[in-house]
């Protein structure tokens, strides 16, 4: 009876576990697309092909715009359009809508008609992506695949600047050896830049941890976790089951703090100011690789109330172009230039882990793109076309 | 091999159960020996070399010194200790950072230290000092390796003495129900408290949250709150990070029947700064109380001889984590504070001060809570100028209005910190009315659910990093 009392607690506790494990297997929870606003799509392969304004090479040159790589297009100028999910997202797709980068894509190949396209757009899709990130892509971009006169065309989008952390996701590039050496070397080389080197710092911690050879306890540590891990369903959960208790937590805040998405962020002055210099360090290491960078600042919703306050927009706008002007950078205000019309093709009934109708201040309509990328063309095409050295100045459409 | 890996998790009812199997003591030292080795080993060899070497040593320097118990005797093996602590630990980064552009300085630069080496040469100090004082155990050879590298406490600690540890090793008891449960409840409550609570407050739930974001990415414009948020945070960061792992050293050790001195005692409930270093890292600080202030103190009668060297103590704390002037500063500030707590509760002595006991308490835990919180602004910085920074956003009151870390920081470090309250308070109820039948029946019902939900959330953030922080000391 002592015994049977005695694993009382084991027994039951194992049982739990193995309900848990079960219960998390059959529930089919998708952080990612449960956090997500249900109204916004993505342009997918095939879905170019529904424009009837584009011929299908057009289409195909449009689609391809979503390859990860940039291919063996020689003689192409290669363009490295990054930003945030406002690049990348369309609010209420409709078939055949493009993004602002694809449209591009297709405008520079008009311009010189049939055959080989002046440039190669590319648009990697990071959601939330901060400065770092963005200055991370860049150096794996630049040390990678770029030439001099390849295009980077930056989105800066304000919201993005309140923070300055860096996913794994995006870490991982700080592995490929000439990408460390040369964030090693951009770091030790500006040291009156010094909110952008601390925002980087975790990256000579990463080439310190990287054993060139790993310990056999390592190892072995490695593959007995891949091992179990294959063979414990609950395991394999785990991280979707993080995401759950994050979703969770977010519902739970916005419930409790009555937070909804119009309500003013401010842009704290700490990864304001890192967020900046690593703009500034951005465009030093574009300079320094005969890159040409467009910088643009990214559409705000022009409504109220709104998430964006005046003075931080203010500063942001003021701060980003005289950055640009210092560099000799082209940039292009795009703060005002989407009307409220095309932010949206229906009213706003987002609810993502909200619990009443939000509105997003993020994303806009194919409309709203194909806007973009046309003022984009009045006043970078000649840059993107490779056709002129890149000596900007502010443009506001 | 960490404690908190899956290799550790296997390995351990292995050796359990080849340890259980041995019923003479002799033959399961030599067991728990040879498992000791061997995870130690898996850090490095040459790690282990160094181990091997410096036991050798320290145990023949022992015989020595037992047969003549004279001071020059005793400084040589202090002598020998603190050498291999300034090559290993200080030289690569004095080196590094004096003589940095030089062919010297690049090669000291190379030296790695080994794993846990603080904690194991205090080890060896402490057995020279005993038997100095004559109050040492006598172990074998055999004994004394196991006791220089018993796992459970080779990389961290607790900080334990030949005189605690060796009698254990000499029991031919074998590890009873109670020392089953009790380990293992200590492991998977220290597991949930290091690689749960210290992960959240260290990294936060999204990226560029966290005390590590807020003080490794952050070059300046610190608002007041954000410096007071990041200290307090780092405060139960490091508790729950290093009790945490105390915890599973204690559970390790306890599943075979050895008992190691408990390392953390409610410290965030403290009323001094006395009675926090009596329940903060208190194997450490005990040490350093014995071996190090007893000694110094004991030398003049007056009380600024006294008062100095307690100072000078809480500097040489300080300055055992790393050679870094934070360190230092952060050494001389407990000193200073310690002895400003004696200096007050003499004038309220004298004065005969005195408030409502429920006041005073709370008063008194409020001044040590901030001022051991500011502590910690030193303790985690990575240079004199950013500490300065930090603590001159905490003087000024404008400041306070300026926030930049990200809100979801304050709610998430608010709510561990407030819970691990909570936690405490119904721990302390549960433990005076234990012996009420619906208490302990209902206690006794939800423990499986309690366990379960420990190790699923210990299972979902381990797939997060989790880095020691004290295995950098």
């Amino acid at each position: 009876m002592v015994q049977i009392r005695r694993l009382y607690t084991p027994l039951v506790c194992l049982c739990l576990l193995i309900v848990a494990g079960s219960l998390s297997r059959s529930a089919g929870f998708d952080p990612l697309t449960e956090a997500q606003n249900k109204r916004v799509g993505f342009s997918t392969r095939g879905s170019a092909r529904q424009n009837p304004e584009l011929s299908p090479a057009e289409a195909w040159l449009a689609e391809s715009v979503l390859d990860p790589e940039f291919g063996g297009d020689k003689g192409a100028v290669r363009v490295l359009y990054l930003s945030n999910s406002h690049s990348y997202a369309v609010m209420d797709l409709r078939p055949g809508d493009l993004t602002a980068a694809q449209w591009l894509q297709v405008f520079t190949a008009r311009q010189v008609g049939h055959g080989q396209p002046p440039s190669v757009v590319r648009l990697p899709q990071v959601p939330n992506l901060s400065m770092p990130e963005c200055l991370i892509k860049l150096v794996a971009f630049g040390e990678q695949s770029s030439r001099p006169g390849d295009v980077l065309i930056g989105g800066m989008v304000m919201a993005e600047w309140r923070g300055i952390g860096v996913r794994k996701a995006v870490q991982s590039l700080v592995e490929i050896p000439a990408v460390q050496e040369r964030l090693r070397q951009l770091i030790r080389a500006n040291p009156d830049l010094p909110h952008a080197t601390r925002a980087l710092s975790f990256v000579d911690e990463i080439a310190a941890a990287v054993p060139t050879d790993l310990p056999l306890a390592t190892r072995i540590e490695n593959q007995l976790r891949s091992w179990i891990e294959t063979k414990v369903p609950l395991l394999r959960m785990l991280p979707l089951l993080y995401g759950r208790m994050t979703f969770s937590f977010v519902t739970l805040r916005n419930r409790t703090f009555a937070i909804s998405s119009d309500r003013a962020r401010p842009v704290p002055e700490v990864t304001y100011r890192s967020s900046l210099e690593l703009l500034e360090l951005a465009l030093r290491y574009t300079r320094s690789k005969g890159l040409v960078s467009v910088i643009y600042l990214a559409p705000i919703r022009p409504i109220t109330p709104n998430p964006n306050l005046p003075s931080d927009l203010a500063r942001f706008r003021r701060d980003v172009l005289a950055t640009c002007q210092r560099y000799g950078v082209t940039s292009v205000d795009y703060t005002d230039a989407i009307p409220e019309n095309l932010w949206t093709n229906y009213p706003d009934d987002g609810s993502w882990g909200y619990t009443t109708p939000q509105r997003d201040f993020a994303h806009f309509t194919g409309g709203a793109h194909k806007l973009m990328a046309e003022q984009m063309m009045k006043y970078a095409g000649p840059l993107l076309l490779g056709r002129t050295s890149g000596k900007g100045d502010a443009r506001k459409p | 091999m960490t404690i908190q890996s899956y290799s550790y998790l296997i390995a351990l009812p292995l050796v359990w159960l080849i340890v259980w199997a041995i019923r003479t003591p002799r033959p399961r030292i030599v067991g728990l020996l040879l498992a000791s080795y061997m995870f130690y080993a898996s850090w490095g060899l040459a790690f282990l070399l160094v181990l091997l070497v410096s036991t050798t040593v320290n145990y023949s320097w022992g015989q020595v010194l037992r047969k003549r118990p004279m001071a020059p005797l005793l400084w040589a093996g202090i002598g020998f200790n603190l050498a291999i602590l300034a090559v290993f630990k200080y030289l690569p980064s004095i080196g590094s950072g004096i003589l940095g552009g030089s062919s010297f300085g690049r090669l000291v630069g190379t030296i790695v230290m080994p794993v846990g080496l603080s904690f194991w040469t205090f080890q060896a100090l402490s057995y020279l000092m005993d038997i100095y004082r004559g109050e040492e155990e006598k172990p074998s050879l055999l004994e004394f390796c196991l006791y220089m590298a018993f796992w459970p406490t080779v990389l961290s600690g607790p900080v334990m003495r030949v005189g605690e540890l060796v009698p254990q090793f000499r029991s031919d008891a074998r590890p009873g129900w109670e020392d089953v449960t009790c380990g293992l409840h200590r492991l998977l409550v220290g597991l949930f408290m290091k690689v749960v609570l210290a992960q959240v407050l260290a990294v936060g739930l999204y990226k560029g949250e966290g005390v590590s974001d807020g003080f490794d990415k952050i070059a300046g414009g610190w608002g007041g709150l954000d410096v007071l948020l990041l200290a307090v945070s780092f405060g139960f960061q490091l508790y729950f990070d290093f009790a945490g792992y105390s915890n599973m050293a204690i559970g390790a050790a306890r599943l075979f029947g050895i008992r190691l001195v408990e390392n953390f005692d409610r410290s965030f409930f403290s009323r001094t700064p006395s009675e926090f270093w009596s329940r903060w890292h208190m194997s450490l600080s005990f040490c350093i109380r014995d071996y190090v202030f007893m000694p110094l103190a004991s030398r003049r009668r007056s009380l600024w001889w006294r008062n100095l060297s307690l100072v000078t103590s809480m500097t040489i704390f300080g300055l055992w984590h790393a050679a870094s002037w934070p360190l230092v500063a952060w050494g001389l500030y407990q000193g200073v504070l310690l002895v400003a707590h004696r200096q007050v509760q003499q004038l309220r002595r004298r004065w005969q001060f005195s408030v409502p006991p429920t006041i005073d308490t709370l008063v008194s835990w409020s001044v040590t809570f901030v001022l051991i919180a500011v502590g910690w602004v030193l303790f985690r910085s990575h240079d004199m100028s950013q500490a300065l920074g930090m603590l001159r956003a905490l003087l000024l009151p404008g400041r306070y209005l300026q926030l930049g870390l990200r809100p979801d920081f304050y709610i998430i470090a608010t709510l561990v910190i407030g819970l691990y309250f909570v936690y405490s308070g119904l721990e302390w109820l549960v433990t005076r009315f234990r012996s009420n039948g619906v208490i302990y029946h209902s206690i006794r019902l939800l423990s499986p659910a309690y366990y379960a939900a420990l190790i699923l959330l210990v299972l979902i953030w381990s797939k997060q990093q989790s880095v020691f922080v004290y295995f950098q000391f």
